[in-house]
């Protein structure tokens, strides 16, 4: 099998995510959580997150410590600290509380055990700039981007990782894999995480089995901001081809590292900022284009061109595909995925 | 018969491909819209794959082997999501929406799939470490954490000879029974009141209390809750979300707000703090805290001015055409004008005939229910003279005269100077609204908790009014309609008996003469049946219920009346406690219990430690008088941790019910009992009717003699267990068809059963029924198409608003507003609660709960930072040099607690923000922010007497406000603290030992 | 009969590491952690002993839980085939195979090779233990193997050492560069 294989799909599942309509509220995150890492040595581990930008993200600093430089060349990358960058699954002591309650203000009260460093939403709501003219943040939903030049693929020695060809999924075989953790180190956006207990590395999966029957995966069927798009790249009577393709207003993020990631963002578009005296600057956009930039690239400006002038058009009674496709009034539409077959028991 | 694993994988890879070939094609026969429900159907058992690859191991993960349907029942959740509860091995492992709602109409996106994080990880806390499983009875001192545990029948058998034996010494009201907020529509909840109704117990309204109560719209309208679904917010063109955040409190419907923008729309944030729904606004206005109104004058004044306003509408659906006299403030009554005139017959002046004209549809105009004005030419401009009965002649003006001058200073200069805005920012947002075809204001319950917020809400109506926005379709104010599930009311009230003899039982509960003159008015077509429902509730209520708002409950007994008194001193002509007083000496204001302190304290779907403001004068108050205290529960609360006996209640999934039936989903949500409830837990209706049982015994042995219970009506212990029971009809086994019987006996549940609703878990509300006897949305003609709307009963049948008007009123001529200069519409500042200190506390609802349920959940705990924060701007914590993470102390004239700091820009400097509901024993010492929140009332609320102002149930009541709390914040340092907190706690303990000491001498 | 030999360790070399991440990522790794291993091997009845010794100031016996730590391990390579080379860890037709220890205290491991990123691990026959101890910065391993055909045939070894501390794994690791040839 050559490397050239190991990348080669028949067809490529996508996602597209839609920051306009991203709340923050983490049932992905919950969604992916209880569906698929509920193990010992997973407890830190989130397959989708949703961080707060700007911020640190999760793990922490992760855009500063994968395994590739700006222009996409490989580096040594780093495996995030579980306290300082991850941020450990912890503990509480409801058991010390509930049975501990009398005596004086010392009594115990509930806790996490040790002193909390980081967590998968620590920088939860704290953004940047100043209140009330520009102070910003958005939210930031994260998961695997099943890139078509996995970086994660390319670094592991053994070959555990591999790309499905019939829909491009990106997988760690979990029989194969022996926990080197070069993948870990290797992705720039820190989606693979080891599993200590089992010593084997681990990472979403597109909630494959759903997929095979048709059903999308936990994150985007369960969200209630109904930002995810799913379906095939090359499905033009899908909302992820318009999007990407035809509209060009979905996004990957980080191009510049070059793996070509398969999950899409639809960038923000935030309140008119003000400026010292209170004016509103219509011009000048409270998140900054450079942010912006920085996470989705020099087309990002193009991609929010296209958002404003489709909405102006809406506003003035015109139709929009654009608009509709983003409005998704029928959610089931928002999802084109076909049946495939199952073995059961 | 063995497969061959490799045989089958190859099979099915070629399966694969070719739906993936027919897909591409676009011969898309095999694709399917993926986000439909459970792909195995609803009951239907997954089969695990049989291990072949690596892969099979995350195919075996998705697999159960039964799917019931559910949703949070008994949780105050403003929303209702329909859940498939996939069920392993008997346990409940995970949900997911079911996600099988429609679309209201074509051209509107559909509600799927709702839920949130929360929904998404019950069974965290329903196989949680806070989960009672087990009777337990105190064994220690309360609070202390010693509890052994006993099994039903000891602790029901005490339970009921104390209930007995405080009944007979002080009375039944001396039993409270605190419901709280959390509640469902189903068997479960009905029983609770059903019990303490037949024990004549004192039953708790918590709406004003928790700050919940919109009653600048019970003041306007007449009723406080007003709200179509949510969809309604799509067909808008100028959403102003104004004290709301609904991206962090209401997840499941936000949605519609951003597909709204893309529609067109403009949405507009107004808040102080940059919230997670500001971040999505077109324009966001942070507004100095509590200057709402400021803003809502100033542009109610630019809608008026720039001609902006639809006065065809103001005429007839607003009190500005209403009359008023210049010397007394007073509306002009026909009573003034003549000796036998009624004295809530008003008048409004014809600039046809220019004459002085009885308004139609007013409150004492009884010929003429509707408010259509026909060919009268109202002014609302002008003055007017007019000749009372004894021959004087006064001056009057109608209200909008009065409105106008009233309206002069909030030019939008003196709006930005009042709120900190720029004058472009108020100029920009008054002018899109003036503009605006279909201004819609999102204003929730959070909408309530400034002293002061009843004025920002009147304003902020004013505005919405003049435009003409209220009853239009894709405008209006939105602060969370009801629809009503009568079957559930019938199931708490207190007919006994089932059938006929049941329906009957009206005739005993309400006033006769009152019911034949309200189904003459009706026949005659001089009453919506809104309005006889409405009124006949409110006699039931005021004849039968022995209910009373828990807020004059804690003014009188929970030892704060100093405190308050203090904290309004000069902002009104008299003290608080005065106002009280004049207030019940009026019967204006109930109050329960009517002798003395509560004496039984009964709780479950509350935690009143933890929610009540100043707990620390409750608990050396309010508890040591009681002497039982029962929390029914699924979780271990706060409140819980400091009662006698915990019994555990049947979690979410464990009992039959209906999630309580808000508008913005216009579904009824069915709670199927997915399992058995865990352990030794039981549901509600199984363990009062169990009660009901052993107190009709205790009574019967005892001969326990007929009671007063409230007043109201006599109470009779030896029969409660054969009224609860409908004599008999429904055992303690028979929740469930119980279930049944609210939905056979609900116009708004036509023809829904329980048994289509296992399979649906939801069904489209036939009609919008009533709430307690309260109709809420006031459409009739909504029977479950289309985009539910309120109020059309008003702006498009014109039926009178249940006002003294029957107008939308924005002029309150009671004696205390005339005295306080609160007649209209006014921005008052925010007083300084707790003290004179630099930062102002504000709270809003949290993302990461429901109130205090999931507070202490691992999974949610760790998606925080697992302890309770307080928000600060980092550019304050920099200056106060407290660290993000680090401990904060906040101080003010109530004492001081200790939270963990956090920086975020979204916080306006000079603001400490919280999110609500940590539980007290999350705190170092237990101390949470509430022993430093005075929660004022404001004594307005106390009025009564005439037209809206008359108590009842979640529509006029004295709440408290939380939002005026000021605080001084330091860096914290524990240890010092905790060793600061112990002095002190010695300190009071010696005390009240002495003084304890000195009353026995 | 005893051989005792101090070997000198060389880095193996991170170009040899399939993939396209390692070998760039870690060019520079070109001097070994663990540069001598103290060496003894002996047979007794059929039955073979090696014993390991090496500096190691910072052992990782446990990953606690923490997805960045490594545990330090140790390997013995034999070859299967006259052909078959140790730095490439064998090849298709020249497979290698050997004992791994970890120093988590579970049993070793026997492994098997074709080639660099072939490794597969399987638990080892009964009779293989490996026994390890650690005192003032120094491991002491002892690997018994029984009887072990490869090496009875070839009387080939090879050492490799993986210090978890300098995060060392798969083809990080100090090697003998060539097959120790044993008496």
């Amino acid at each position: 099998m050559t490397t050239t294989d190991a990348t080669a799909v028949e067809r490529q599942i996508a996602m597209v995510l839609d920051l306009n309509k991203c709340l923050g509220c983490q049932t992905c995150t919950v969604a992916c959580k209880k569906l698929w890492n509920r193990d010992s040595g997973t407890g830190y581990a989130y397959w989708n997150n949703v961080e707060t930008q700007p911020g640190q993200g999760y793990p922490r600093r992760w855009q500063e410590t994968g395994g590739r430089t700006a222009d996409g060349a490989v580096k040594r990358g780093e495996i995030p600290a579980l306290d300082t960058d991850y941020g450990r699954a912890w503990t509480f002591n409801h058991e010390e509380v509930r049975t501990g309650v009398g005596g004086g203000a010392g009594k115990p009260w509930l806790r996490p055990d040790g002193q909390p460093q980081w967590g998968p939403n620590w920088d939860e709501d704290r953004g940047a700039g100043e209140h009330p003219e520009s102070n910003h943040y958005f939210y930031l939903p994260r998961l695997c981007n099943h890139c078509t030049h996995p970086a994660c693929l390319d670094a592991c020695p053994r070959r555990a990782i591999y790309k499905r060809r019939e829909d491009g999924i990106v997988l760690v075989d979990q029989d194969r894999c022996y926990g080197y953790r070069f993948c870990v180190e290797a992705c720039p956006y820190k989606k693979v995480f080891f599993d200590p207990q089992r010593n084997v590395s681990t990472k979403c999966i597109f909630c494959l089995p759903r997929i095979e029957e048709g059903v999308a995966p936990a994150c985007a069927r369960q969200c209630p901001g109904r930002l995810r798009f799913v379906g095939y790249l090359d499905d033009p009577a899908g909302p992820i081809w318009k999007l990407v393709e035809k509209w060009k207003v979905a996004l990957p993020l980080h191009p510049e590292l070059g793996l070509g990631p398969n999950v899409f963002y639809v960038p923000p578009v935030g309140p008119v900022a003000f400026d010292g005296a209170g004016r509103l600057v219509e011009d000048a956009p409270r998140i900054p284009n450079e942010l912006l930039e920085r996470l989705f690239g020099p087309r990002v400006h193009e991609a929010l061109r296209t958002v404003r002038e489709e909405r102006a058009r809406r506003r003035r009674g015109e139709p929009s595909e654009l608009m509709d496709l983003l409005i998704a009034y029928d959610w089931n539409q928002s999802f084109r995925l076909p049946v495939r077959a199952r073995e059961v028991l | 018969m063995r497969f061959d694993p490799v045989l089958r994988r190859r099979d099915f890879l070629r399966l694969a491909a070719l739906a993936a070939a027919s897909a591409s094609s676009g011969c898309s026969l095999l694709v399917r819209a993926a986000g439909r429900g459970a792909p195995a159907g609803a009951g239907a058992m997954r089969r695990p794959p049989r291990l072949g690859t690596w892969e099979d191991l995350y195919r075996q993960r998705w697999s159960w082997d039964a799917v019931a349907k559910g949703s949070h029942g008994w949780l105050n959740c403003r929303s209702a999501c329909n859940w498939d509860l996939y069920i392993k091995d008997g346990l409940v492992v995970r949900e997911e929406q079911t996600a099988n709602y429609e679309a209201s109409e074509a051209g509107i996106p559909d509600f799927n799939p709702r839920g949130c994080q929360k929904g998404a990880c019950y069974t965290e806390v329903m196989y949680g470490p806070s989960r009672l499983t087990v009777p337990l009875k105190r064994v220690g001192e309360r609070g202390s954490g010693r509890w052994e545990r006993v099994s039903w029948e000891q602790a029901l058998d005490e339970i009921a000879a104390k209930l007995v034996s405080i009944a007979e010494r002080h009375g039944t009201d001396a039993i409270v029974h605190d419901l709280g907020p959390h509640f469902d529509q189903g068997p479960t909840t009905a029983v609770r009141p059903r019990f303490f109704g037949f024990l004549g117990a004192s039953m708790m309204d918590d709406w004003a209390e928790i700050g919940d109560l919109n009653v600048g719209a019970t003041m306007t309208f007449g009723f406080p809750h007003i709200g179509g679904s949510a969809d309604e917010w799509f067909l808008s063109d100028h959403l102003v979300v104004w004290m709301m955040n609904p991206a962090v409190t209401q997840i499941p419907d936000a949605h519609f707000l951003f597909e709204a923008k893309y529609a067109g729309a403009e949405l507009v944030v107004v808040d102080p703090t940059y919230s997670a729904t500001a971040t999505h606004a077109d324009l966001w206005l942070p507004l100095r805290p509590g200057t709402d109104a400021a803003l809502a004058l100033a542009t109610a004044r630019y809608i008026w001015d720039g001609g902006f306003a639809d006065l065809d509408y103001v005429r007839e659906q607003t009190d500005l055409t209403m009359l008023v006299r210049l010397d007394t403030g007073r509306f002009l009554r026909e009573s003034d004008v003549a000796a036998e005139g009624h004295p809530e017959r008003l008048y409004l002046w014809d600039t046809a005939t220019g004459r002085a004209v009885i308004a139609p549809g007013c409150a004492g105009n009884a010929a003429d229910g509707k408010i259509a004005l026909g060919r009268l030419r109202p002014a609302i401009a002008g003055r007017f003279s007019m000749t009372l009965a004894d021959g004087a002649t006064v001056g009057v003006a109608p209200v909008g005269a009065l409105l106008r001058e009233h309206l002069e200073p909030w030019t939008l200069d003196e709006a930005a100077r009042v709120t900190g805005l720029s004058r472009a920012q108020v100029e920009r947002f008054a002018d899109d609204f003036a503009r605006a075809r279909r201004p819609m204001v999102l204003s929730s319950w959070g909408s309530n908790r400034y002293l002061h917020s009843d004025q920002m809400n009147r304003a902020k109506i004013l505005c919405l009014a003049l435009k003409g926005a209220i009853g239009r379709r894709g405008g209006g104010y939105h602060n969370t309609g009801w629809v009503g599930i009568e079957g559930f009311d019938g199931v708490t009230a207190a007919a006994e008996h089932t059938g006929l003899r049941g329906r009957f039982a009206i005739f005993d509960l309400v006033d006769k003469g009152l019911l034949f003159d309200l189904i003459l008015d009706q026949t005659m077509r001089r009453k919506s049946r809104a309005q006889v429902q409405w009124e006949l509730g409110r006699n039931y209520e005021e004849r039968n219920a022995c209910m009373a708002n828990s807020a004059s409950m804690n003014l009188a007994y929970q030892g704060v009346r100093d405190d308050l008194d203090r904290e309004l001193a000069g902002l009104y002509p008299r003290r608080l406690s005065e106002y009280d007083e004049e207030s019940r000496a009026h019967g204006w204001m109930p109050r329960l219990p009517r002798h003395q302190q509560p004496r039984a304290w009964f709780t479950g779907g509350n935690n009143f430690l933890r929610r009540t403001n100043l707990p620390q004068r409750a608990i050396a108050t309010m508890w040591p008088a009681l002497e039982l205290i029962v929390d029914v529960n699924p979780k271990l609360t706060f409140t819980g941790m400091h009662a006698d006996y915990l019994l555990p209640a049947a979690g979410y999934y464990e009992k039959p019910g209906f999630k309580y039936p808000v508008a913005y989903v216009p579904y009824l949500h069915y709670c199927d009992e997915a399992v058995r409830p865990i352990a030794d837990s039981k549901n509600e209706w199984e363990i009062f009717s169990l009660l009901a049982e052993r107190v009709q015994a205790v009574a019967r042995a005892r001969n326990t003699p007929i009671l007063d219970g409230c007043g109201k009506r006599p109470i009779d212990l030896k029969r409660i267990a054969e009224k609860l029971s409908f004599h008999g009809a429904f055992g303690p086994q028979d929740a469930m068809k119980v279930a049944q019987r609210i939905l056979d006996t609900s116009t708004s549940t036509a023809g829904m059963s329980v048994a289509a609703l296992k399979e649906t878990g939801i069904a489209k509300y036939t009609g919008t029924g009533a709430v307690g006897g309260q109709p809420q949305l006031f459409n009739e003609d909504w029977k479950g198409q289309g985009v539910l709307r309120p109020a059309t009963l008003f702006t498009e049948k014109k039926w009178r608003w249940p006002t003294l008007t029957g107008r939308q009123q924005f002029y309150i001529d009671h004696a205390w507003f005339l005295e306080a200069g609160e007649a209209l519409p006014t921005h008052i500042e925010s007083p300084k609660a707790g003290g004179d200190h630099p930062f102002q506390l504000v709270s809003c609802h949290a993302r990461w709960s429901i109130h205090s349920v999931w507070r202490d959940d691992p999974m949610l705990l760790r998606l925080q930072r697992g302890e309770p924060q307080i928000y600060l701007n980092p550019g304050d914590a920099a200056r106060l040099r407290v660290a993000d993470g680090g401990w904060a102390e906040l101080a003010n004239d109530y004492g001081s607690v200790l939270m963990r700091a956090k920086h975020s820009t979204m916080v306006r400097p000079g603001i400490a923000y919280y999110f609500h509901a940590w539980e007290p024993h999350q705190f170092p010492a237990h101390k949470s922010y509430k022993e430093i929140t005075p929660g004022l009332m404001n004594p307005m609320h106390f009025a009564g007497g005439e037209g809206q102002f008359v108590w009842r149930f979640g529509v006029w009541a004295p709440g408290t406000h939380v939002q005026d709390t000021r605080v001084s914040i330091r860096r914290g340092d524990l240890r010092a603290w905790l060793a600061r907190m112990e002095k002190e706690r010695v300190r009071l303990e010696k005390e009240r030992a002495r003084s304890t000491e000195e009353a026995a001498r | 009969m005893t051989t005792r030999r101090s070997l000198t360790l060389t880095a193996a070399p991170p170009a040899l590491s399939p993939g396209g991440y390692v070998p760039r990522a870690y060019a520079d790794r070109v001097t070994p952690t663990t540069a001598r291993v103290d060496f003894a091997a002996g047979e007794e009845g059929g039955a073979w002993t090696v014993a390991l010794s090496w500096h190691a100031p910072r052992p990782v016996r446990a990953l606690d839980g923490d997805p960045a730590r490594f545990l330090d391990a140790a390997a013995l390579l034999v070859p299967t085939t006259e052909a078959a080379q140790a730095m490439t860890m064998g090849a298709a037709e020249d497979p290698v195979e050997g004992i791994l220890w970890r120093a988590d205290g579970e049993r070793p491991l026997r492994i098997t090779a074709t080639g660099w990123g072939t490794v597969v691990r399987q638990a080892a026959p009964a009779e293989w233990a490996a026994d390890a101890r650690w005192q003032d910065g120094f491991w002491y391993l002892t690997f018994r193997v029984g009887a072990w055909a490869p090496l009875a045939r070839f009387r080939r070894l090879a050492v490799a050492i993986w210090q978890g501390a300098e995060r060392e794994r798969a083809g990080l690791k100090s090697v003998t560069p060539v097959w120790i040839q044993l008496p």
